[in-house]
C-alpha cells in the first residue's frame, strides 16, 4: 500500500506545509500520517474504488498563487461574507450582528473562534477535529475510526494556507452568510493545488444560512481543489447549508463537509456539483445528540466526459435522530456519476430513522450511473430505508405533456427541469437557481 | 359536411400485435358518442391512436380529423389542432408544476391559432374561474402534475385541463371509473357545458350511469378491435342489463 507514496512526494508535500505558530509541527504530523497511510487513495481502497483520482499522486503540484484570482461581485443578498482567493483572505470579512465571520491565514488562525474546555484549553484544534470526533464516538464493536480515515481530509488539514470561520451566537439568526473560495493562478506553470478550510459553529438555538461556493478556472486538467468544511451545530440550532461548485477547466475537485449535530440540532444540506470538472464530495453527518436531524441533498448535472461522485456518511450515534438523503444526477453524453451512501447506526441508537434515495436520469446511451448503498445497523428499533433508480425519461410522462400541446423538446426539458427541481426548489439563493438552470441548459435537447 | 372525426377500417398494432382490426367510426361535429366494451377490447388503444401515442402503429385504414389525414401527425400537432385525450390513467409528473404546465399548454395552442399568448395574470384568472366551476381543490393546482393526487382528483384534473384548453374534439377514456356520484356529475357537467355545434366527444365508459348525465347521440360496442354494434341509448341500457354476452358473440373472423 505504499506504492503511491514515494518519499519524494512526501518531501514535496512536507515542504509545502505553511510555516508559523505552534500548529506547524502538528500539521507536519498530518502530512506524514497521510503518506504513512498510503498517500493518495487508489482504487484498492473501498471508498475510492470508482474514482480516477489516483493520478493525483503522480502530479508535481505547487500551491496556487495566493490572492491572484478575479472576484466577481455576488449578485444575491448576503448578511455576512468571507472571500478567499488562492486560499487566503482577499478582503476583510463582513459580519452581521451576533455573528463572527473571519477569514484567516493558516499561521494566524483566530484561536478564540474555537471552543474551550472547562479547564480553559482550546478544543478542538482545527486540524484534529475529525480525530476528536472519532475518539468521542468510539463504541465497542464498531470501527467508527474507519469512517473518519479520509486521506484527503488529512492532507487538507496539513496543507491549508488559509480559510474562513463563522460563529453564530446563541439564539441569533444569521441571515445568509457567504463563504467564497476563488481559485488562484497556478504558480510558475506547475499544476496548482488548493486546500481551503472552513469552520462553521452554530451556538445553541441559533439559526444560520451558509452558502459555500467554489469558483474559478483551472489552468489545466491537472489542477486540483481540495476544500474541507467542518460544521458544529449546537443544541436546538438550525442550519441551512448550500454548497456550490462551479469551477471549470476539467481539473479535480474533491471536497468534504462534515456536520456534527448536538441535541435537537437540524441541518438541511444541498450540494450542487455543477462545474465542468471531475468532482467528488463527501457529506458526513454525525448525530451526537438525541433528536437531531439531517437532510442531505445533492445534484450533479454532467455533460461531455464530466464526472461526479457523491459520498455520504451518516452516523447515528445518538437516539431518535432522523436522516434523509436525496441525491440526483442528470447525465448527458458520456458523463458518469457515483453515489455511495453509507449509514451507520451505532449500538444503542434506538429510534434512529434513516432513509436514502438516489435517482439518476440518463439522457444518452454513453452516460453511466453507479449507486452503492451501505447500511450498517447495530441497534434495534430502527427505521432504515433506501432506494435507487437509474433510468431514462419517462415515456408516459413525455406523451402526457405532448398530448397537451407541448413540443417534444420542450417536454423533455420540462421533465429534466422537474427532475432536478426536486433538489433545487427548496433553495432560496437566486444565484444557485440561475447556475443550476444554466447547467441544465447545457443538456437541453439531449433527451434521446 | 365533413365529419369531425372519420375513422375507416383502422388497423393498429401494439408491439407487433394487432389490437384494432378494421375499426369504423364517424363522429359529426356537434355529437357525443359513447364507446362501451369489455376489458381488453381495444378502447384505450383507440384513444391513444387518436391522440398519436408512439408505439401505436397504424398499419391500415385511415384516421381523419376535420377531413385531414392525421395518422402521421405528432401528438402535439394533434393537441394544438384541437384534439384532447382525458387519460384513463393520468400520469404523475413530480417536479413539474400543474399551473406552469397548463399555462405552457394553453399558450402553445394559442400560438398555433395565431392568438396572443396569455400572460400570468390572465391565465391565473382563467384557472381560478375553472377551479371554482369544477369544485377543484385550489391547493392541487399549485402542486406537481397529478403527484400524490387521489384517483378522483386525477380525473378531475383531466376535466380541468380539458376545460381550460377548450378542444374541438375530446376523448374521455373511462374518466368516470372510480368516481362517486358527485364527482361523476362534475365530469358530466364539465362535458355538457362544453358541448356545442362545433365540438365533438367520444366517451369511453363501462357504466351506463355516466350516460344518464351525459346523454350520447350514439352508443357503439367495441369487441376485439372492431365496432360490433351501434345504436341509441337503448344499447347502453341493454348492455347494463345483459352484459356484453350478446354483443360479444363472435362476429366475422
Ligand atoms: N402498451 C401495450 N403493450 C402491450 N400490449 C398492449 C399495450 N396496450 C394495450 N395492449 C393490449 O392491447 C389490448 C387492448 O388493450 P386496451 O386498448 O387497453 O383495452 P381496453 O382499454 O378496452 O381495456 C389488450 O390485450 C392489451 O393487453
Ligand atoms: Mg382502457
Amino acid at each position: 500500500m505504499t506504492a503511491c507514496a514515494p518519499a519524494d512526494a512526501r518531501a514535496r508535500m512536507l515542504a509545502l506545509v505553511p510555516a508559523g505558530a505552534s500548529a506547524s509541527e502538528e500539521r507536519r504530523r498530518f502530512v506524514t500520517g497521510f503518506f504513512r497511510r498510503g498517500g493518495f487513495p487508489t482504487r484498492k481502497d473501498e471508498d475510492w474504488r470508482f474514482s480516477g483520482f489516483g493520478a493525483l499522486g503522480r502530479i508535481r503540484f505547487q500551491l496556487v498563487d495566493a490572492g491572484s484570482g478575479v472576484v466577481e461581485p455576488w449578485p444575491g443578498e448576503t448578511a455576512g461574507e468571507a472571500v478567499l482567493v488562492g486560499g487566503v483572505p482577499a478582503e476583510p470579512a463582513l459580519s452581521p450582528p451576533g455573528v463572527r465571520v473571519e477569514s484567516f491565514r493558516a499561521d494566524a488562525a483566530p484561536e478564540d473562534l474555537f471552543d474551550r474546555d472547562p479547564d480553559g484549553t482550546l478544543r478542538p484544534a482545527l486540524p484534529v477535529f475529525l480525530a476528536d470526533a472519532r475518539d468521542r464516538l468510539h463504541r465497542p464493536g464498531l470501527d467508527l475510526a474507519a469512517c473518519f480515515r479520509h486521506p484527503l481530509e488529512m492532507l487538507n488539514a496539513g496543507l491549508f494556507t488559509g480559510g474562513a470561520a463563522v460563529r453564530v451566537a446563541a439564539g441569533v439568526d444569521s441571515g445568509p452568510v457567504l463563504l467564497r473560495s476563488v481559485r488562484g493562478e497556478d504558480a510558475g506553470g506547475a499544476p496548482g493545488m488548493l486546500h481551503p478550510r472552513f469552520l462553521v459553529t452554530l451556538e445553541p438555538r441559533s439559526r444560520a444560512t451558509v452558502i459555500e461556493i467554489h469558483e474559478g478556472r483551472h489552468a489545466s486538467r491537472q489542477g486540483w481543489t481540495n476544500p474541507s468544511t467542518v460544521v458544529r451545530i449546537g443544541s436546538g440550532a438550525r442550519l441551512d447549508y448550500l454548497r456550490l461548485s462551479t469551477e471549470t477547466g476539467g481539473g479535480s475537485h474533491t471536497g468534504r463537509t462534515t456536520f456534527h449535530l448536538d441535541r435537537d440540532a437540524r441541518v438541511k444540506s444541498t450540494v450542487l456539483s455543477l462545474g465542468r470538472m471531475r468532482h467528488r464530495h463527501d457529506a458526513t453527518a454525525v448525530f451526537r445528540g438525541e433528536g437531531s436531524s439531517a437532510s442531505l441533498n445533492g445534484l450533479f448535472v454532467g455533460a461531455g466526459r464530466e464526472r461526479a461522485e457523491h459520498h455520504t456518511l451518516v452516523v447515528h450515534a445518538a437516539r431518535h435522530a432522523t436522516s434523509r438523503q436525496l441525491y440526483k444526477a442528470v447525465l448527458a453524453d458520456e458523463a458518469r456519476t457515483v453515489f455511495d451512501g453509507q449509514v451507520v447506526v451505532a449500538p444503542g441508537a434506538a429510534g434512529s430513522d434513516a432513509s436514502q434515495s438516489n435517482r439518476n436520469l440518463l439522457l444518452s446511451d454513453g452516460a453511466r450511473a453507479h449507486t452503492q448503498p451501505r447500511l450498517e445497523i447495530h441497534a434495534d428499533d430502527v427505521k432504515c430505508a433506501h432506494g435507487a433508480a437509474i433510468g431514462r425519461l419517462d415515456e408516459d410522462a413525455l406523451f402526457y405533456l405532448r398530448s397537451r400541446g407541448l413540443g417534444a423538446l420542450d417536454s423533455r426539458d420540462l421533465l429534466v427541469e422537474g427532475f432536478a427541481g426536486e433538489i433545487v426548489e427548496g433553495v432560496a439563493d437566486e444565484r444557485a437557481r440561475t447556475l443550476t438552470a444554466a447547467s441544465l441548459a447545457r443538456v437541453r435537447g439531449r433527451g434521446r | 359536411m365533413t365529419p369531425l372525426l372519420e375513422i375507416s377500417d383502422l388497423r393498429v398494432e401494439v408491439e407487433g400485435r394487432e389490437i384494432l382490426r378494421g375499426l369504423d367510426l364517424v363522429i359529426p361535429a356537434g355529437e357525443t358518442h359513447a364507446i362501451m366494451g369489455p376489458n381488453g377490447s381495444g378502447k384505450s388503444t383507440l384513444a391513444y391512436a387518436i391522440a398519436g401515442r408512439e408505439g401505436y402503429e397504424i398499419t391500415g385504414g385511415s384516421l381523419r380529423f376535420r377531413g385531414e389525414d392525421i395518422a402521421d401527425w405528432e401528438p402535439e400537432q394533434r393537441a394544438r389542432a384541437g384534439i384532447f385525450l382525458a387519460f384513463q390513467y393520468p400520469v404523475e409528473i413530480p417536479g413539474v408544476n400543474n399551473t406552469y404546465f397548463l399555462k405552457a399548454a394553453v399558450n402553445e395552442t394559442r400560438k398555433h391559432r395565431g392568438e396572443p399568448e396569455l400572460d400570468a395574470m390572465d391565465f391565473l384568472a382563467l384557472m381560478r374561474r375553472w377551479v371554482k366551476e369544477l369544485d377543484f381543490d385550489p391547493e392541487l393546482i399549485r402542486r406537481p402534475v397529478n403527484a400524490g393526487f387521489s384517483g378522483g382528483e386525477k380525473k378531475r384534473n383531466e376535466i380541468l385541463q380539458m376545460s381550460v384548453l377548450e378542444p374541438t374534439f375530446a376523448v374521455l377514456d373511462e374518466t368516470d371509473s372510480g368516481l362517486d356520484i358527485d364527482a361523476l356529475r362534475i365530469v358530466a357537467d364539465g362535458v355538457n357545458r362544453m358541448r356545442s355545434p362545433e365540438r365533438g366527444f367520444l366517451v369511453i365508459t363501462h357504466y351506463q350511469r355516466l350516460l344518464n348525465h351525459l346523454v350520447p347521440d350514439r352508443v357503439h360496442v367495441l369487441r376485439r378491435g372492431r365496432i360490433v354494434e351501434s345504436g341509441g341509448g337503448e344499447v347502453a341500457l341493454r348492455l347494463e342489463a345483459e352484459g356484453y354476452g350478446r354483443a360479444t358473440a363472435p362476429v366475422g373472423a
